[in-house]
């Protein structure tokens, strides 16, 4: 199965991802990490989980206990972190350096 | 009219919950109410059709199921166990008189009355547990709202990015429309929690609008990868 279009934002969101491989993430904290605009990685994420790169499971809360909703956690698979990383070094645009200046300000955790 | 009084006092997903809770309710109701008519029309007729008597049976079940969800949301909204026990007492009865118009082929009108026997008590009984339910809610959420911290004001998620988050949900399959709705919930509660901006929120709702066709684009083409594998 061909892996994903490499594109800059699908990029970014591997490499936060890849920054802490067995740590979930909700999707406004991918959004962070990977300096990205919120509300805009849902597609990249959708694409990554049809692969099978990532996975994603409820928060396991009760949202009346607890008083908000639950989140929906992602974290890469193990054979996805491992296509991640071969697919990193093979892309052609390399945006570590850029990463810094993208990264949005905000305080979420 | 009462769904619009919870909407300005509690969190989208709450409300939500609420607002499917009273939608049920009332639906049963009026399911129930259309059985108890139809009962006292029964004596004006001749001969009740097995495809008439279908039709009743079906109202029942459906009464039955809008109960069941009833009681789940019950539990989650933290009601009273009292409305709880109301709507299971009120689902056994809706399940007596399904199981009852199901064991029967054509009947006389006069029949029919007896069949639906359980359909006016029925009625009566989610009259009561539909206006104690609601009463809770409202009381649960007049308490939330007296007692919301002045930090807490502005953590309430912005009503249009809810509806444009809704709508975003709208654009994409079916199957995953659950999901992504309680997953954009979600997070445009956890900015609202992170006292983002009410622009940002703005924002975060139209650009969910924005890509809303690209995730529909990667959700089709996983599923039909699924099919294939």
């Amino acid at each position: 199965m061909p892996g994903p279009k490499m594109t800059l934002q699908t990029q970014a969101v591997l490499r936060a991802l890849l920054e802490r491989p067995t740590h979930e993430l909700y999707g406004l904290q991918i959004s962070k990490a990977a300096g990205l605009a919120t509300g805009t990685i849902h597609p990249i994420l959708a694409r990554l989980e049809g692969l099978g790169w990532l996975d994603s499971r409820w928060e396991d809360i009760d949202p009346a206990v607890e008083g908000r909703p639950r989140r929906r956690y992602y974290t890469l698979s193990p054979s996805g972190a491992e296509q991640a990383r071969l697919a990193l070094a093979g892309a052609r645009t390399p945006i570590a350096g850029l990463l810094p200046g993208l990264r949005a300000e905000g305080g979420l955790a | 009219m009462r769904v619009a009084v919870l909407a300005r006092g509690k969190q989208a997903f709450d409300v939500a919950r609420a607002q499917s809770l009273v939608n049920d309710l009332a639906d049963a109701t009026g399911l129930a109410l259309q059985l108890k008519a139809a009962r006292a029309e029964a004596l004006t007729f001749e001969v009740v059709s097995t495809s008439e008597l279908a039709g009743y049976r079906r109202m029942a079940a459906e009464i039955g199921r809008r109960l069941g969800r009833s009681r789940v949301l019950v539990r989650y909204l933290g009601l009273d166990a009292v409305v709880g026990e109301g709507i299971g007492s009120s689902q056994r009865r809706a399940g007596r008189l399904a199981g009852v118009l199901g064991r029967c082929g054509h009947v006389q009108g006069r029949d029919l009355t007896d069949l639906l026997e359980e359909s006016g008590g029925l009625a009566h009984d989610l009259k009561e547990v539909s206006l104690v339910a609601e009463l809770q809610l409202l009381a649960i959420l007049q308490e939330a709202k007296a007692s919301r911290r002045p930090a807490e004001a502005g953590s309430l998620p912005l009503a249009l990015a809810g509806r444009l988050a809704r709508g975003a949900v709208r654009v994409l399959p079916v199957t995953a429309r659950g999901r992504y709705r309680e997953e954009f919930e979600s997070e445009l509660y956890e900015l609202a929690a992170a006292e983002a901006s009410r622009w940002t929120q703005f924002l975060y709702g139209i650009r969910l609008v924005d890509r809303a066709w690209v995730l529909r684009a990667e959700l089709r083409l996983a599923a039909r990868r699924r099919v294939r594998s």
